[in-house]
């Protein structure tokens, strides 16, 4: 049963209390959704594998509270972070005006690179929406952000969100945006096939860097 | 004289009442050889006298019987007479009769009569046979519709009461067919009987089955009824289990050819998704069999008074008797076989899937599932006469499949707890102040198990005590629904059993969220307030928001694996031992991480009392780290897989600086993780009562060894822990500086003390201040700040004998001063650290006053006293 992963991003989900940050969570992994959830204490944690661009990524989602009181314990948490879901509730203004702070946080804290996915959450409550698709969206476009309207109940956009937050970083390893090398970047190569390839790679690389060098 | 006459025809030789007899040759043949004329003589004599008498009683005969026979006599001449006269009328009437011609023609008609009244009554005879043959073909009808109706009872006495008639008729040609058809048909009505019989296993209906039982009864065959039932269930149960596979099997669209498979094969094509479905239909199939069993062997006891004494003669009762015995032998031993023949279904399903691959909730609903199932299955054949016990081959697969899982599920949690250590920020998680493992959502089962045991036994009921077998699963279930109906529900719906979360949780509610942020708010704005009391006191008190017990992410999370590891203890006791070492290297993985990041050996100070500590850590460095280690023989039992974990020891989180004074040494994260370990310990310790119940009494040293060498000795990473901030309280070097530097060689007593005490002091009191502002988000307890004064106070101790053994010139009044400052130092220490005594102060005094020993005494005193270094000794002894 062991899968062979190319990549494992640290990710974040964040927003504020009871937003549905845990209710995300549970959906991806568990595809049901959890209507007992409570509020979580500091940091819980989940792995997935998803397939992304022809390759295996497995993502290490931390969960974060959304509680202020915890604030101190989920920071250290955004630490080296590749990607973060960041999440308000579409029935929530205030969750939605909160947003700003959180990506400060997110920006400063984790690395300054990191790719950040603006998630809508509780599409199931449209009635009683408070936040419109479209400032949202508009919000998302002038902070760089990538844009879905989720469920946690009815599981809408919820893999999608973790798949394009997660393509879009490959896509900025493959582009040379993001070095996976570099401290803190949150990736880590996957195990034996690829570090192999990645080693023989290394032993020709010394070459091309020189010439960067002499450039 | 009739007496001697009577004697006289006595003694008449036999031989002459026998009319063959020739009573001359008789007599000649009896004289003897030598016949004398005396003897002859006396011989007729005799004979003369014998024939007299006899000739007496003849006449006296013939005398009596006189008037009889003449009045016979005249009987018969009256007779003679009646004779002659019907003569006489009958030969008139015969002359008389021949003269009618007429007289002929009369007696033929009445003949004819006769014989046509004869040949009436017999073709009226011969109609009734024929009707009667009629009604035998059409019983055959009636057959089929009784049948039809499941009247077997009906059917068969209808049968029979045909083939008695059929053979009263057997004379007729045409009933020779028909009772061969009627045998056919009987044979029909068995072979029907029979697939009812089948049917029956499925689905029970004692109205039903009390007819069928009749029919057999009918048919003379109780008991190869009861063999037959027994027949039946097993195919039912094979077929049952292999049909809901099959039905599983078929969703699992890339196998063909599945109606060729054999049922293990089956059982490893179920797809993942659909196993716990698939396992619960089974169980509930296999159940709904055993419940027709139970009903039915319930009919059977109900029953067989009834059953036995309605038809079967009084005569037979001795046989009746047995039959009886037969049938309950055979039922009670057939619910084993029926136990046994489920069991070995289900074990086989379980057994030949990979169930790691799991998610943790869905294992333990298999567990529980196939739990429930053991103890349907306890309840089935559950005896309350007999102490026999019960064929259990489930639990054993369940055994091997729960610890194959569990190991497979323990390391990936290793390996999480490995990540959450390496990104452990060392911040406190806010809980509230009366927190236990017990308030946890994970430890929550725990409690009510406890609560269940106590009221078992504060009612005296044992289940073993609860009467007859099938009384829990089977008759409460008599109408509707299943013992699987709770686990069904919460399969489909993990959530919905789930009591709503009550208030009593372990965080903080929200209403004290908003307490702690608006106290918060007014301490960022009015500072130092100046009702505040000393500084101790206000830093002591200043984060009060954080009440509770200190943990870390880190160490609530162990807290939950813990708590999930033991649910699974709890549903399956046998892996007790493996799942509580699993749990001590849970611990013992947050233990060697905290000591090894925040313990520090800058100084080489008293260790004596860290023996146990370092014992501990070389055990978890062996048992944890090492690979393919051979652990100590009393812990490698069953479970060496649970030791060979070969992980790579956690490292501190970047984000964490222990090396920055502006956070003094990371004083906030040192308390953080120390205590959170300390909490977790004792945590622990409030887990060992269920922990200790849980093990099995030979393996309990283990959990002793766990709880001595482990658990309590997390207390003593506090004095590594805290050293690493102890050792910058003071500025020793400038301390030895500055004693060198005194005058010691004065001659006279002088009554103040030295400045550098003051500095020392100085130093000691704005380390206070500085290292109590530093602390944040967190409650510096007493304990640390002990701990760290006793550091400190080593420090000070060994800065004392540093600057005194450089002293090389010194007066016995320059000794009275060193004591004197001394004194002055631990008088003001006193009062700065609330510690009195101050401890190991003979350190320091003892060094001092070794200068007054003579030589000889000096030399001993050096021998005995290796606690100071060479350098020390070396100044004394100069």
């Amino acid at each position: 049963l062991k899968l062979i992963t190319d990549f494992l991003f640290k990710f974040l989900v964040i927003g504020s209390a009871g937003v549905g940050k845990s209710c995300i969570l549970h959906q991806l992994l568990q595809h049901k959704f959890n209507d007992e959830s409570t509020h979580t204490i500091g940091v819980e944690f989940g792995t997935r594998i998803v397939h992304v661009g022809g390759k295996s990524i497995k993502l290490q989602i931390w969960d974060t509270a959304g509680q202020e009181r915890f604030r101190s314990v989920t920071r250290s948490y955004y630490r080296g972070a590749a990607g973060a879901i960041l999440c308000y509730d579409i029935t929530r203004r205030d969750t939605f005006n909160s947003l700003s702070n959180w990506l400060t946080d997110a920006k400063t804290l984790a690395s300054p690179n990191i790719v950040i996915m603006l998630c809508g959450n509780k599409t199931d409550l449209d009635a009683e929406r408070e936040v419109t698709f479209l400032e949202a969206s508009r919000f998302a476009q002038e902070n760089d952000l990538l844009f879905l309207e989720t469920s946690a109940v009815t599981g809408e956009n919820i893999e999608d969100s973790f798949n394009k937050c997660a393509k879009s970083i490959l896509t900025r390893i493959e582009g040379g945006e993001i070095d996976p090398e570099r401290m803190g970047s949150g990736i880590q190569y996957g195990d034996s096939a690829t570090r192999q390839l990645r080693s023989t790679n290394r032993r020709n690389a010394p070459a091309t860097t020189d010439d960067k060098c002499k450039c | 004289n009739p007496q001697i006459d009577r004697e006289t025809i006595d003694s008449i030789n036999e031989a002459f009442f026998i009319t063959s007899t020739d009573p001359h040759q008789f007599e000649l043949e009896a004289m003897p050889d030598n016949t004398t004329m005396e003897l002859v003589e006396a011989r007729r004599e005799c004979l003369q006298r014998q024939q007299s008498a006899v000739s007496k009683k003849l006449s006296d005969v013939i005398l009596h019987n006189q008037p009889s026979y003449i009045k016979e006599l005249k009987q018969v001449q009256e007779l003679q007479k009646s004779l002659h006269n019907a003569f006489v009328i009958c030969s008139n009437g015969r002359r008389y009769e021949s003269l009618m011609s007429v007289g002929v023609r009369c007696s033929t008609a009445s003949l004819a009569l006769l014989s046509n009244q004869q040949k009436r009554q017999s073709l009226y005879t011969l109609w009734e046979a024929l009707q009667t043959i009629k009604t035998l073909q059409h019983s055959d009808v009636r057959l089929t519709e009784l049948m039809e109706e499941e009247d077997y009872a009906g059917a068969i006495q209808l049968c029979l009461e045909c083939q008695q008639a059929a053979a009263t008729y057997k004379h007729y040609h045409c009933i020779k067919d028909l009772s061969a058809k009627l045998q056919d048909t009987l044979e029909l009505i068995e072979e029907q009987i029979d697939v009812a019989l089948s049917r029956t296993c499925r689905m029970f209906d004692s109205t039903l089955y009390s007819k069928l039982q009749q029919g057999y009864q009918l048919l003379g065959k109780t008991q190869s009824a009861v063999d037959q039932l027994l027949m039946h269930y097993t195919a039912c149960i094979h077929n049952t289990a292999f049909q809901v596979l099959f039905g599983f099997a078929q969703l699992n669209k890339s196998e063909n050819n599945l109606q060729k498979k054999q049922y293990k094969d089956i059982c490893s094509l179920i797809d993942q998704d659909f196993y716990i479905p698939c396992l619960l239909e089974l169980c509930k199939g296999l159940w709904a069999i055993m419940h027709c069993y139970h009903n039915a062997s319930k009919w059977h006891k109900t029953n067989r008074d009834q059953l036995t004494s309605s038809k079967i003669a009084c005569l037979k009762t001795l046989l009746t008797y047995d039959v009886k015995s037969y049938v309950d032998g055979k039922l009670a031993h057939g619910r084993h076989r029926v136990w046994s023949d489920v069991q070995s279904r289900i074990k086989t399903f379980i057994l030949s899937s990979e169930l790691q691959g799991f998610k943790y909730d869905d294992f333990i609903m298999i567990l529980d599932v196939v739990k429930r199932f053991i103890e349907v299955g306890e309840d089935f054949i559950h005896n309350p006469s007999s102490s026999e016990p019960p064929t259990d081959s489930l639990n054993e697969p369940l055994r091997q499949q729960t610890l194959a899982y569990f190991h497979a599920h323990h390391r990936t949690r290793v390996d999480e707890l490995i990540m959450f250590l390496d990104n452990e920020a060392w911040q406190p998680c806010p809980v509230k102040s009366t927190f236990t493992v017990f308030t946890m959502e994970e430890f929550k089962f725990l409690k009510q198990t406890a609560y269940q045991y106590h009221n078992e036994v504060d009612q005296g009921i044992t289940p073993s005590e609860v009467g007859d077998p099938g009384s829990k699963y089977f008759d409460p279930f008599d109408d509707e629904g299943h013992p699987f109906s709770d686990l069904q529900k919460s399969s489909q719906d993990p959530d919905a059993n789930k009591p709503k979360p009550c208030y009593e949780s372990y965080e903080n509610s929200d209403d004290d969220d908003d307490h702690e942020l608006s106290r918060e708010f007014v301490d960022e704005n009015t500072g130092e307030s100046p009702l505040s009391g000393s500084s101790s006191v206000q830093s002591l008190k200043s984060p009060a928001h954080v009440q509770g017990p200190v943990l870390t992410n880190t160490a609530l999370h162990v807290l939950r694996l813990c708590g999930s590891y033991l649910k699974m203890c709890d549903v399956l006791k046998p892996i007790a031992l493996d799942v509580v070492m699993c749990m001590s290297q849970l611990f013992d993985l947050y233990f060697h991480a905290v000591y090894s990041f925040f313990s520090t050996d800058e100084v080489g100070i008293s260790r004596c009392r860290l023996d146990r500590l370092h014992s501990t850590v070389s055990h978890i460095e062996t048992t944890l780290f090492t690979a393919e280690n051979p652990c100590p023989p009393h812990i490698s039992t069953p479970t060496n897989s649970v030791s060979n974990l070969q992980i790579s020891p956690p490292n501190l989180s970047p984000a964490v600086d222990l090396h920055q004074a502006s956070s003094y040494y990371g004083i906030t994260e040192r308390i953080v993780a120390t205590e959170s370990l300390v909490c977790l310990a004792s945590q622990f310790e409030l887990l060992h009562p269920n922990l200790e119940e849980m093990i099995p009494a030979l393996k309990k040293a283990f959990l002793q060894q766990f709880y001595s060498q482990t658990v309590r000795a997390a207390v003593d990473v506090r004095v590594p822990s805290y050293l690493g901030v102890a050792v910058h309280a003071i500025d020793a070097p400038t301390i030895v500086a500055k004693m060198s530097m005194v005058k010691w060689d004065v001659r006279e007593i002088m009554s103040q003390h030295n400045a550098y005490v003051d500095l020392l002091l100085n130093q000691l009191t704005n380390f206070k201040t500085t290292l109590f502002a530093a602390v944040r988000t967190v409650v510096l307890p007493e304990e640390v700040v002990k701990v760290i004064w006793h550091h400190c106070i080593a420090i000070c101790n060994q800065v004392f004998v540093e600057g005194f053994s450089n002293v090389k010139k010194c007066s016995n009044e320059g000794r009275a001063l060193m004591q004197l400052d001394y004194q002055q130092f631990l008088m003001k220490l006193e009062k700065l650290t609330n510690i009195r005594p101050i401890p190991h102060r003979e350190y320091v005094e003892l060094y001092i006053k070794a200068y007054y020993l003579t030589e000889s005494d000096l030399h001993q005193w050096v021998q005995q006293h290796a606690e100071y270094d060479h350098k020390q000794l070396t100044a004394l002894l100069s």
